[in-house]
Order: structure tokens, then sequence, then C-alpha cells
């Protein structure tokens, strides 16, 4: 009994090796091949708008596409943000509206699927959002641009 | 006329159906380990090979939120569930049947100082590498206790790991002092006269061929059962403690004479009645569970990183280290160390004793035990469990996904919490009051029985002092919004 619960666990376990060796299609994903730029309105606690410009390669905007985001922080357990966007400003640009809702490190991943069917996909860093309480409503644009330019924000490098 | 007093009879959990002849079936163990193992497998998988994205990973959302969460929920409702099937411990069993021969461990480490240094590593480790937001170094972590418990296991001939070395057995055991159950025995007499102490011993050392035992309905040899007796080396009518106890039931399975229950008790029996060991290692421990509740919830608190940068820019150092060693070596160890013993001398003098001031610390600490328990509750069970168990169902959509197979549909993300959010902060304020009321109450029975006269209000004052302190810090500190440590520093 004991050396069958052994080979049975012995087998399992290289079934998953076995398996390790396709990894998982997230772990595996590269480039999207689209220009895909985030911009955050404010970078502290509390409500925002999420400004997503996705272009082609040769720099044209795209107005038809979908863009969904999913806003995570670094640690498990965190119910994500979500946000969905279809309507462009005519030069690719799609505004989404998010809420930070912890101070920390944040990832939000991008997702952009194209009038064709073609999806791309884009994550970006935004570390350290301030605990600093914030409200787009009471927010002028200067602020948002200040709060902005102390943000490191960086795409990615999965 | 005086009436002889008889003990109430115990409530025994082996004797529930279906339960119980699971439990002391030869391979019962085997059962909960194996299940456990192919969840430690899967996290081993999804850490070195899946995304290195926390939040979608199984091997950061299992072992920091459903582990740390069901753990604390089962010593709440029955006791060291998680040891009893730890994976890691199957290698254990092996190595053991390896190395029959194995030498003891070094006198000097048979106390918890080592585990006790362990467990204060354990949290400063968790917080300074960010575990909870690297599946990598969460996995490595499974891979280093698989590692270590398997050669300490093949190097002595006790279970080395579990009662010495393990940071979460450690923890484990401290918690189940508080657990409704404990291993213990039907009649004291059967033990008095039984030859083999197979409890102990294990029926692999005593057994002879020519001497049929009875087991169950049926009779076997001893050397038929070959069940290991207990790792810890604790005798099974002696124990008064969970303390070192991994629930494995190996004495249960080993005993022969099918005397061996588990008892449902009081949860605070042990704790306000117990032999509770006058060992200043132990004593320590409790303190340094106890502060460490508050110390772990610290370290995911704004003011700790503005601590943090201060004692950076005063010590003129980039890496968060230091000054992170220096908080939690204040909030783990020197102010329950320093605290414990200055609570102890204080009510020595107060009552007037001349014992030891090791004696007085043994016989209050244990008061701290329910409230601690009682505050890791709040923050394992109530906050991360209760508010993100949820997101482990679109995780694992999520994995399926990623492998296509496709037949549980894509992840829901927005699934987390099992209760409303707004009611946890209630749940957890009342947790810990519950754990506030049961550590006074255990205070006063521990004064109860101070030797010569009791221990009065007054005696006990250092420590409901202690007590009603860690209950205010607490509250502070989980009112506190949670922010997460960022992954660069910048003290």
């Amino acid at each position: 009994m004991m050396k069958k619960i052994y080979l049975l666990s012995a087998c399992l376990i290289c079934a998953f090796l076995l398996a390790a060796c396709g990894g998982r299609n997230s772990a595996n994903s590269g480039s999207s091949g689209l220009d895909i730029q985030i911009d955050a309105g404010s970078t502290s606690v509390g409500t925002t708008d999420l400004m997503i410009t996705v272009k082609d390669t040769d720099g044209n905007p795209i107005n038809d596409a979908t863009v969904d985001i999913k806003g995570d922080m670094s640690h498990a357990g965190m119910q994500p943000v979500l946000g969905e966007s279809s309507a462009s400003n005519g030069e690719g640009m799609y505004m989404i509206p998010y809420e930070w809702t912890m101070a920390g490190d944040w990832f939000v991943t991008v997702n952009v699927t194209l009038a064709d069917g073609t999806v791309g996909s884009e994550r970006f860093d935004f570390n350290g959002i301030s605990g600093e309480m914030s409200d787009m409503e009471d927010m002028d644009m200067e602020d948002s641009e200040m709060n902005h330019g102390d943000m490191e924000m960086e795409e990615a490098t999965e | 006329m005086a009436t002889l007093k008889r003990p109430q009879p115990r409530f025994d959990v082996l004797k529930i159906p279906v339960i119980g002849p699971l439990l002391r079936w030869r391979w019962g163990r085997l059962v909960f380990q194996t299940i456990l193992l192919l969840i430690a497998v899967l996290l081993l998988y999804d850490g070195f090979t899946g995304p290195q994205f926390a939040p979608e990973n199984l091997s950061t959302v299992v072992t920091w939120i459903h582990y740390r969460g069901i753990i604390v929920f089962g010593f709440l409702l029955l006791g060291n569930i998680f040891c009893m099937g730890c994976p890691f411990t199957i290698p254990r069993t092996l190595a053991k049947r390896l190395a029959i021969n194995g030498g003891r461990w070094p006198a000097f480490l048979r106390n918890k100082w080592l585990a006790i240094g362990l467990l204060f590593g354990f949290f400063w480790a968790y917080e300074y590498f960010d575990l909870f937001a690297s599946p990598l170094l969460t996995v490595w972590i499974i891979a280093g206790y698989f590692v270590a418990s398997f050669f300490l296991e093949a190097i002595f001939s006790e279970s080395v790991f579990c009662k010495y070395v393990c940071p979460l057995g450690t923890f484990n055991f401290v918690s189940s002092t508080v657990s409704p159950v404990q291993i213990s025995v039907e009649s004291r007499d059967v033990c008095s006269t039984c030859p083999g102490k197979e409890c102990i011993n294990g029926t692999t050392q005593m057994g002879t061929v020519d001497r049929p035992v009875k087991q169950g309905q049926g009779t076997i040899s001893l050397d038929s059962i070959q069940v290991l007796g207990c790792g810890t080396e604790l005798f099974a009518p002696q124990i008064e403690s969970n303390l070192d106890c991994t629930m494995c039931l190996d004495c249960v399975r080993a005993c022969p004479h099918e005397n061996v229950i588990l008892s449902v008790r009081n949860p605070l029996k042990e704790t306000s009645e117990g032999a509770w060991p006058q060992r200043w290692d132990i004593s320590i421990l409790v303190l340094v569970f106890a502060f460490s509740a508050l110390g772990n919830a610290f370290g995911m608190v704004g003011p700790v990183f503005e601590l943090e940068a201060a004692l950076a820019n005063g010590l003129n150092v980039q890496d968060e280290a230091l000054p992170l060693l220096i908080i939690f070596g204040v909030t783990n160890l020197i102010l329950p160390i320093g605290l414990g013993l200055l609570a102890a001398w204080l009510s020595r003098a107060i009552a007037n004793r001349t014992e030891s001031l090791r004696i007085t610390l043994a016989r209050f600490v244990p008061s701290l035990a329910p409230l601690a328990f009682s505050i890791w509750l709040a923050h394992y069970g109530g906050f991360h469990f209760l508010g993100s168990a949820a997101t482990v169902f679109p995780v694992f959509r999520n994995f399926m996904w990623d492998h296509n197979w496709f037949f549980l549909g894509p992840p829901d993300w927005t699934r987390a919490a099992v209760l409303p959010i707004n009611w946890l902060d209630p749940l957890e304020m009342v947790t810990i009051l519950i754990g506030l009321l049961a550590s006074l109450y255990v205070l006063n029975e521990r004064g109860k029985r101070a030797p010569n006269k009791r221990d009065g209000m007054l005696v006990q004052l250092p420590w409901m002092l202690i007590l009603v302190g860690l209950t205010l810090a607490s509250f502070w500190i989980f009112y506190l919004p949670m922010e997460m440590r960022g992954v660069a520093f910048t003290g």
C-alpha cells in the first residue's frame, strides 16, 4: 500500500514536471505588436481616470478597439479593479474611470481587442501609489500632472 | 456522606462515524498528507513555471491567503490540522525508514530557542523579501521545507524538524494551546500496565511475532503493524498540552489497546488549568508569538514605512534590511521579553514572593495565548481569508485557461471576498475582544493557582495592562488602512 502511494505520488509529480515544460500561456506571452501607452490622472488612493493610447506599429492611432483593464496590486488576494472602454477620442485614446483602492505597488494589465479580433496585451507597473486620498472631482489638472510627475511608471518586463 | 469525584466522560472525536475510522486507519494520515502533497506540487509547478505575478499565481494565493486562513480556523474549530496533514513529513517518514540508527538532537538545542529565532527570522524575511509578492520565492520556501525536513529526519532519530526547527510548526504548537481537542487516553490504568508503550515507541521496535495483539475486531501481530510512535516523544497518558503535538495520531494507531483518544476539551483548559511548562524558552515563545501578532500586522501599515525611512536616513543605509530588523527586533523580541520580565518582576514583588522569576513568568504568560491567537485569527482568518478567499476561483480558472482547459470557463475576476468587506472590521474587533475576555479569564484562573495564596487583582495588574495594551494596539493597527510594502525601498 505504502509503495503504491509513493509510486502514485511520484507519477503525479512527474506528470506535473512534464506539464511544466509547456508552462502557462500567460507566463509565456510576449509583446502585443501594438503600441500601448497608459497615463494616470492621479497616483494617490482614490478615484481617477486612466488614459490609454493605442497605436499600430506605424504609429497610427487605432480608434475602433475595445480596451479593458485589470488593476492588481503586487500581492495576492486583492479584488482587481476592472474597467472597459470602446470609445476613442479620435486619436486612439480611451479613457477609463479607475480607483486606486490601496496604497502600494500596482500593476495595470491593458487588453486591447481590435475590430478584426486581434488581441494585444501589455502590463504596466505603477510603483508607489500614495496613501493620501485623492478625488478627481476635487482635483484640477495641474495637481494631477504634478502627481503624475512623481510617479514611477514603467512597462512591465515579464 | 462524601462522594467520590469522578472525571467527566470525555467526547472522543475518534468515535464519530466515518471520521473516526478514517483517522484511526493505518493510512489515514497519509490520505490527508497526499492531498496536501498534491496541492504543494501544484503550487511548486505554478510558482516555478507560471506567471511571476502574485495575484494570478496559485502559489502566492494559496500560500498567503488560504493556508494561513484555513489553519487559524482549524485551530479554532478542531486543532493542529496542518501538522496532521503536513506534506513535508511524507519524505520525513521515508527518511526515518532510511536512517534507523540516527543520532539524537544535541542537548543544547533541545528547547525552543532555535524555533523562536527561526520564527522571528521567518517574519522578518516575509517582509524584507516581499514573499507575498513573489511566486518564485514562495515556492523556494516550500521546496526548502521539504529538503530541510528530509535531511533532518534522515540524520536524527526523532522528529527534530517538527519539534525544534519548523517555524510553521512552532506557530501551530502555540496556537493549538487554545484548540478544543487534545490527545488523551481512555484509561490511565491500561497505560500503566502496558508493556510496550507503543504510543511512544512505535510498533516496529517493540513487537514480537509470537505475541498477537487485539486491533479492532481482528487479531494481528504487532510486527505487521509497523506504525511509528510519537515523533516528538510525547507519552499519551501524560499529555496535558498541545505544545509539541502534531496531531499525527501515530499514537492512536500504534496503541494496541485502542486506549488513545482525541478528546474534546474546553479550549481554555490548557492555558488556565494545565500544568504549563515552567521553562524560559516556552514562556518567551508565547510572548514572542503574542507580540509578533502585532508586529506582523504593523509591517503592512503606513506608519511602519515612515519609521523605516526615518531609521534608514538616521543610519544612512539604502537597504531595508537593517531598519526592518531593528523594528521587528523591538516589536517582536525586545518589547515582549522586556515587558514580560517586567510584569513578572512586578507581580512577584506585589505578591511578596521569593520564587524564581521563571516560575512567576510561567504562571502568567499562558494568559497571553488566547488574545494573541485572536489577533492572528482576526488578521489571517478575518482580514486576509474572509476578505480574499474567493480569489482562488478566478486564479484557478485562469490557470486552467492558460493550459487550454476551457471547461471551467474564463476567470471571473470580480470574485474576492467571502463576506461583505464592511463586515470585516467589526468582525475582527469582536474577535479580538473575545480574545481579551478569554485572556482575562485565564489570567484570573492562573492567579488562583499560585502556591499558598491566590495572586489577586493587584498581582495580575501588570499582565492586565499588557493585555489591554496589546488589544488597543491591535485596534489601532487594524483600523489603519493597509498599505502594501513597495518593491523599491525608498529610505
